[in-house]
């Protein structure tokens, strides 16, 4: 048995929960239901259980650094059961919402990102006022250095030009992205750290080994799958995870055309017309992700009026991003096929405003990333790298005797 | 008024050991008590337990003093087989109207058994859950009171189509013409004494009640270990006849539960206990296995907890059954829970489950009540009604028989001041 | 008045057809010179009724009904000052032996024999007329007393209400809220007791005398003279007494373990109780707000060094305190460390409540330690919820303690009593050593007496358990071992006010209920109706003191020679002191040593030659008599060589029945009775543990007679092990055959 741990109970942060989702997480009485109707946990680290009591106890430290909170995919079969109403499924969700808050590098953002309040702020201002900025500083550098951009004849590349798009984003993109890895490190440390408090964890499996499984669920959905609740939510889920993930590849694959290829000497054909396989798995991927976004936006507006599971704003914000990311994406495309590039008319600054809206929420999606739902990808995944190193999800623990039986 | 013996008119309904108890110490202290009891026999419950905790002694023990004194005191009127239809009026003045089922047998009866000789109908019989059968004619049980047969009207095939008992009683007693009849009674005050039911445990998700042959519950436990029950007492699991090398109990299965029933019923751990008891009388090898939320076993029911729990092949696990599993081949059942206490999940593979289901509170039944009777939001009878109603034992709250005693002595009392006024 | 026996056969339920009837007809007219005895094929019906009503008018006042069981038709065989005496004829012999069997005639024959004996030398008992006072005395003024006295006073009788300290209200009174008693059952609800302190106040049918204690109380139901110390009054007549003295929190002293006595900052529930009434909350230490109250439950409680008990409302008064705590200082936090939550029925919904607020934490947990910090106090406990041991800062520990009965151990009390006497003697070598370690030993009892009873047995109420004075908690939970004293509230069993309150109500019944029986003559629990009672032929008493001694219910003082001075409306009609009486000076007009010793006698016994052993059975007609019943409903056969005497309670069994049984040559005697032992099933407690150290004697006897000590056994057979009793006759009938018949056959 671990040493005696000095309990510090911290109220305001059961009444964080309770603000982000966990309304009922007080009326837990332990009898541990969830642990065993769960799909998804585990014979040696089984949740939601012990995360409830963590939870009535405001224990942050505890719950931030559980990998377990990951290992949840909120099926909401545990809320389902409860017999105390306690919808374990929604407070999980919170305690995840506070572990990427608490992450967050820096912190601040945390708490912007995902309040209903700051939306105008930090996903239309900041945003619109960056992007903007960027226009104004556009012209003179271009001058200061004198680049000739070659693309500057291009549609959109006219009001927004390639390189400055490239600079822009990468830039911030990155510049967040570092603050994420920070919150990775950090959140690592503390799942040892936790599992040798309760004198649990230890590598069973190595690290690369750990990555390869985890990274197969991630890819098949697996674990995803074993929720027998809501079949449906898997699938949207699935659909915007490829959405994207094709998105990212054509946009990665855009840049790479433009000013790598012309480097060794090929010529780029960027823009893609409609029939380059890169255009179509554009196309393809935000199809997905528009379906994905919308069905998932629909299930959680048609949840059973018992009230066993809710949304959040930490909830609602991430997949209208999603929806508008993909909606704004095609509008534009629309456009830059119907409007004749070299007949400037009125129709160039309506095509450009939805250019504009498209930037912006291209911004929110992915500068906000660590900060904001979104974030998940990244802290579900090392869970899962660290479940599978510590052994918490092989088979062989899922099933024990009472102690001292006979058997 | 004291001392002339007039001390009031008290309908009782319900014949367990509340209204029982109820009946016969207000009848004692001088009131005149209608007993008013729908099944065949007095004694309700208890009647059907095979012991009590945490004496472990036999409620017919007690039943057998207290029928004695039903029998021996002109002061109470038994009504069997009857229910009470309605009641209307004051305190005071309460008019009630009694149905009374047909009982088809009439006082002449001796208890011989040469109709149940001649019977060729049969029955499931109720008192013992079903797990056994009587011929349609038949007496509850040995120590029954009123010491006398009853036919059940279902099974029994009438005078025109067989009318067997109707030659082979010697006493006249059989009377196949029965038929229902109302009586209208004013007393000064009414005590409801309606008890409880078990509820039905196949609604009860994941716990297989009803789907898997070895799952049962507490009350059906009780007649497997009764020496009267359909087993001769002897406990034996129902898919096989095998008798169980292991038991586990489910404590709480749809109680505390707001998928169910929230309340807790107060007695199922005691009663569990018990059932461990009996399990370890009979199997002193058999491993035995409670699963809980809370172990509720307060005042010196402590002492039969400890006691109990000092069995070794006996364990405790703090976590809920969530669900059961059987293996079709061998009809054994694995339990699963969380052992709260270690953190780890638990699959126990088990011969026999036995599921610690409460008690639902029968209400006021079909009783028409002029004004209604108040329930609470479990069901039982809310503790502030107008003056001649008085709720006793377990229509009022969740008790075990013990306490079911001590609140219907003090609720006879309270009966007997309208008449002191 | 002589009798006039008559004797009616009953051929029906078989009877007729499996016995020799005219046999049985010569039996009592030629051996017993009966004119009358009558045959019917059904006695029970109206005819057959009618047929011995007729005769009864003509004369008769003594009818032997030969028929079924004496549980079965006893209103058609009973009429106006007519002795009758049941023979079972139908479940104890043609149902359970050979039809048209020798040996079942000579069972059925002789069951006749016992039976016209005893309708001979049995009497009607003539009920006990006493002057009966209809005052109701309640002793203790907390909710349980009160609500006690305005029971009995809205029955309409009068009300003497004795309390110790200066006001009433007991603890309640001391409290601001307590636990919620109606739906919806979620929270904290302001105690009432000043309204109830003032409706008993108002009722001119009650008297209440505070600071005032009981200087003696003598006599018995009925006619309870009880002497008040304090008020100076003399002696006032009561009835019957309901003891409603509460109870006293577990001494914290006792848990150091608990950082009691560490920090006046660790403190218990009452006293908790006490803060929270005075409006503010501040820590004794300081007077600071405490911050963080930890509450740690079981103090003391289920704990086999303290109180093995439970006291079932610790848990919901934590509950309550913690919501107080929360409503009165809304930045304090209340931590619960509990073993089980034991909120029951409808108090689920209290529990749910309190968890509710994010200001309560509750996690199971043992305690181990509490650890004084200076200011802050750091609770160590392990097996928590939480995962591993804990530690856990508080302000303020507020040890949940039990509840300990205000009950006096009378029977100790009196041991005490006794061995200060002898002490003060100064006499008798080892006796007065013995007296010496119990005076030492039981010190702690000096002046510890609460009714001061005058019974020789011992001053307050024998204790069953863990000091509460009860006797059949289960089946009849007010019945205490001292008729027309009735234990009530959180003296009986620990609980809440509620309960305590309809706890009241209840010993105010019983109270009421032995003054109505009482005055009818006739007797209480369990023997209700009986009017027979114990008659003592002083002239013959040695002073051997056994009846006083053994007595359950404490009947019989002695005067200072040491001869027994019956309190007759105390008895409980169980026929121990009978059954205890060497001289065999006491008997009941239809129960007594000479009746029962004729009724054995009267069995013939074959002789040796016959081969046919005979078998006494003396059988407890409360709980195995009626076990014999249900198996002769089933049919299940027993040995044709026993005979049957029922008896009150195995208590009740004089040696000297044994004695003469087997001079006049039965070959073996079982004796069925009750469980005894700390689950006893004796309905009147002691009386089958009696007959155990008795038997003891009649080993001794067998041995002087030089006879096997297996001729004489003593079991236990619970009422519903029907199916075992006849399996145990029968191998008690092979284990004496196999000794062989008792040599004394003959002679």
């Amino acid at each position: 048995m671990a040493e005696a741990l000095l309990l510090k109970p911290d109220r305001r942060f059961v009444e964080d929960l309770v603000g982000a989702g966990g309304g009922d997480l007080k009326k837990c009485f332990q009898c541990a239901t969830c642990s065993v109707v769960c799909g998804l946990s585990n014979g040696s680290s089984p949740f939601p259980r012990k995360e409830m009591i963590w939870a009535q106890w405001g224990l942050k430290d505890r719950l931030v650094s559980d990998p377990d909170i990951w290992l949840c995919h909120q099926c909401n079969d545990c809320s389902q059961r409860c017999p105390r109403g306690a919808r374990p499924g929604d407070v999980l969700a919170a305690v995840r919402q506070k572990a990427i808050e608490h992450y967050a590098f820096p912190s601040v953002m945390g708490n912007w990102v995902n309040s209903v309040k700051a939306v105008p702020l930090m996903l239309v201002l900041i945003p619109a006022l960056l992007i903007a900025g960027a226009l104004l500083v556009r012209g003179p550098l271009e001058a200061a250095v004198g680049y000739v951009d070659p693309h500057g004849h291009e549609f959109y590349a006219h009001f927004f030009p390639h390189w400055l798009l490239i600079v822009f984003y990468s830039g911030l993109t990155l510049l967040t992205f570092g603050g994420l890895i920070v919150g990775l490190f950090r959140f690592w440390a503390g799942m040892k750290a936790n599992d040798s408090a309760l004198g649990r964890g230890g590598a069973v499996l190595g690290f690369v080994p750990s990555v390869i499984k985890a990274a197969t669920a991630v890819f098949t959905h697996a674990r995803f799958g074993k929720c027998t609740d809501q079949a449906s939510r898997k699938t949207s889920h699935f659909l915007a995870f490829y959405g994207f993930l094709a998105l990212f590849i054509v946009t990665s694959w855009a840049v790479v055309d433009l000013y790598l290829m012309p480097l060794i000497g090929v010529e780029s054909l960027y823009p893609f017309n409609l029939m380059h396989p890169m255009k179509i798995l554009a196309n393809v991927g935000g199809i997905l992700l528009i379906i994905g976004a919308a069905r998932a936006i629909l299930k959680r507006m048609n949840v059973p009026a018992d009230g066993k599971h809710q949304s959040t704003s930490f909830d609602w914000i991430f997949v209208w991003l999603l929806l508008l990311v993909g909606v704004t994406g095609f509008i534009t495309e629309v456009f830059r096929f119907s409007v004749d590039p070299e007949v400037v008319s009125a129709i160039h600054n309506v095509a450009y405003g939805f250019y504009f809206v498209h930037l912006v929420m291209v911004f929110g999606l992915l500068v906000y990333l660590p900060y904001s739902k979104f974030a998940h990808i990244w802290y579900r995944t090392v869970a899962m790298i660290y479940a599978e190193h510590t052994g918490r999800t092989q088979e062989g623990q899922s099933l024990v005797q009472v102690a001292g039986t006979t058997d | 008024m004291s001392g002339n013996g007039k001390r009031g008119r008290i309908l009782v309904i319900g014949g367990g050991i509340s209204g029982l108890t109820a009946a016969i110490e207000a009848a004692e202290a001088g009131a005149d008590v209608i007993l008013v009891e729908k099944e065949a026999f007095l004694g309700g419950r208890v009647a059907r337990m095979n012991l009590y905790f945490p004496k472990m002694c036999p409620p017919t023990c007690g039943l057998e003093i207290n029928l004695r004194r039903v029998k021996t005191n002109p002061r109470i009127r038994t009504l069997t087989l009857s229910t009470v239809q309605s009641i209307s009026g004051d305190p005071g003045s309460y008019q009630a109207t009694i149905q009374k089922a047909p009982r088809f047998v009439n006082s002449r009866c001796t208890i011989c058994g040469d109709c149940v000789e001649v019977c060729p109908a049969e029955r499931p019989d109720a008192f013992n859950q079903g797990l056994s059968e009587t011929k349609a004619v038949y007496i509850p049980f040995e120590s029954a009171y009123p010491a006398r047969f009853v036919i059940d009207e279902d099974a029994c095939q009438g005078a025109d189509a067989c009318g067997k008992c109707l030659e082979a009683c010697g006493y006249g007693a059989i009377d196949l013409t029965m038929a229902p009849e109302t009586e209208e009674v004013e007393v000064d005050s009414v005590i409801w004494a309606t008890g409880w039911a078990p509820p039905d445990a196949g609604q009860f998700e994941g716990l297989g009640s009803g789907q898997y042959a070895n799952v049962v519950n507490n009350v059906t436990m009780e007649r497997l270990s009764a020496p009267n029950g359909p087993t001769g007492g002897k406990i034996l699991r129902p898919s096989d006849g095998k008798g169980p090398e292991s038991v586990a109990f489910v404590q709480c299965a749809g109680s505390r539960d707001e998928n169910y029933f929230k309340h807790c019923s107060g007695v199922c751990c005691a009663a569990s206990l018990k059932q461990a008891r009996y399990i370890r009388e009979q199997y002193p090898e058999a491993d035995i296995f409670i699963f809980y939320i809370d172990i509720r076993a307060p005042g010196r029911l402590e002492d039969f907890f400890s006691a109990t729990t000092e069995d070794e092949k006996l364990s405790l696990v703090k976590g809920k059954v969530a669900n059961i599993i059987e293996d079709s081949s061998t009809g054994n059942l694995t339990v699963e829970a969380e052992d709260t206490l270690t953190g780890r999940r638990v699959a126990q593979t088990v011969d026999l489950v036995v599921l610690a289901t409460g008690m639902i509170p029968n209400g006021i039944g079909d009783t028409q009540v002029e004004g209604g009777i108040a329930l609470d939001e479990y069901g039982f009878i809310a503790m502030e009604q107008p003056k001649g109603y008085l709720a006793a034992g377990v229509a009022k709250r969740p008790v075990d028989v013990a306490a079911c005693n001590r609140d219907a002595t003090g609720v006879a009392l309270k009966a007997l001041h309208l008449s002191a006024e | 008045m002589d009798k006039n026996v008559a004797v009616y056969l009953c051929r029906g339920c078989d009877i007729g057809g499996a016995l020799d009837m005219d046999a049985l007809k010569d039996v009592a007219a030629d051996e017993y010179d009966i004119e009358l005895c009558r045959e019917h094929d059904c006695l029970c019906g109206d005819e057959g009724r009618s047929l011995i009503a007729q005769d009864v008018t003509d004369g008769v006042n003594s009818v032997v009904v030969a028929a079924c069981s004496q549980r079965f038709m006893q209103d058609a065989f009973t009429f106006d000052s007519v002795l009758t005496t049941r023979v079972n004829l139908r479940e104890q012999v043609v149902w359970t032996h050979e039809p048209n069997d020798e040996d079942t005639d000579m069972m059925a024959q002789d069951y006749l024999r016992m039976g016209i004996v005893r309708a001979q030398k049995a009497n009607l008992p003539d009920p006990l007329q006493e002057e009966v006072d209809r005052t109701v005395m309640v002793v203790g003024g907390g909710v349980t007393g009160l609500t006690a006295a305005q029971d009995a006073a809205a029955a309409g009788h009068q009300v003497i209400l004795i309390e110790k300290g200066d006001e009433l209200g007991g603890w309640m009174k001391r409290w601001a809220k307590g636990i919620p008693h109606k739906a919806p059952y979620t929270d904290p609800q302001p105690v009432d007791v000043g309204d109830q302190i003032a409706a008993v106040r108002a009722n001119e049918k009650i008297t209440v005398h505070t600071g005032t204690s009981i200087e003696k109380i003598s006599g018995g139901p009925g006619q309870f003279d009880v002497t008040l110390r304090g008020n100076g009054a003399e002696p006032i007549r009561v009835g019957a007494i309901v003891q409603a003295t509460g109870w006293k929190p577990y001494d914290p002293g006792k848990l150091g373990h608990l950082g009691y006595g560490t920090s006046p900052d660790v403190i218990t529930n009452v006293q908790m109780e006490e803060i929270l009434a005075s409006g503010a909350i501040v820590r004794p230490s300081d007077g600071q707000t405490p911050k963080r109250i930890a509450f740690i439950q079981c103090a003391g409680s289920r704990d086999q060094d303290h109180l093995p008990y439970c006291s079932g409302v610790c848990c919901r008064a934590t509950i309550k305190q913690a919501m107080m705590v929360r409503e009165m200082a809304p930045d304090s936090e209340a931590y619960v460390l509990y073993k089980d939550i034991r909120s029951p029925g409808q108090y689920e919904a209290f529990y749910q409540r309190a968890q509710e607020d994010t200001g309560i934490f509750f996690t199971k947990a043992d305690v181990t330690g509490v650890q004084n910090g200076g200011k802050i106090l750091k609770v160590e406990a392990e097996d928590t919820l939480l995962g591993g041991n804990i530690q856990l800062e508080a302000d303020l520990v507020v040890l949940a303690t039990g509840m300990v009965p205000r009950s006096a151990d009378g029977e100790l009390i009196r041991q005490y009593v006794d061995a200060k006497a002898v002490v003060a003697k100064g006499e008798g070598g080892a006796q007065l050593e013995n007296a010496k370690v119990t005076v030492e030993e039981l010190g702690y009892l000096e002046d510890a007496e609460i009714l001061n009873l005058g019974y020789r047995q011992g001053p307050d109420l024998p204790v069953f358990k863990h000091g509460f004075p009860d006797s059949h908690f289960i089946c009849f939970p007010y019945e205490s071992r001292r008729t027309g004293i009735y234990p009530t509230g959180c003296l009986r069993a620990p609980q809440d006010a509620q309960s305590a309150q309809e706890d009241g109500s209840g010993g105010a019944l019983k109270a009421i209920q032995a003054l109505e029986v009482t005055a009818r003559g006739e007797a209480v629990h369990p023997r209700w109706g009986d009017m027979s009672y114990p008659e003592f032929a002083l002239q013959r008493c040695t002073q051997c003191k056994r009846c006083t001694e053994e007595c359950p219910f404490g009947t019989i003082n002695e005067d200072e020679k040491g001869t027994p001075q019956p309190n007759l409306t105390r008895c409980r009609r169980c026929g121990i002191c009978m059954g205890a009486c060497p001289e065999r000076i006491i008997s009941f007009k239809d129960y007594s040593p000479e009746i029962v010793g004729s009724m054995i006698k009267a069995v013939n016994i074959p002789d040796e030659f016959d081969e046919k052993p005979r078998l006494l059975g003396l059988i407890c007609e409360n709980d195995a008599y009626p076990a014999l019943d249900a198996s002769g409903l089933k049919r299940l056969k027993h040995s044709e060589w026993i005979r049957f005497v029922p008896v009150r309670c195995l208590g009740s069994v004089n040696t000297v029945w044994i004695a003469d049984a087997l001079s006049s040559g039965f070959d073996g005697i079982i004796l069925i009775g009750c469980k005894s032992g700390d689950d006893y099933q004796c309905h009147f407690i002691k009386g089958s543990e009696l007959m155990e150290t008795r038997s003891g004697n009649v080993q001794e006897k067998l041995k002087q007679l030089a006879l096997e000590e297996e001729r004489v056994q003593i079991v236990q057979v619970p009422i519903n092990e029907f199916e075992r009793l006849p399996e145990i006759v029968n191998a008690f009938a092979e284990e004496i055959d196999d000794i062989g018949l008792n040599p004394f056959k003959g002679f």
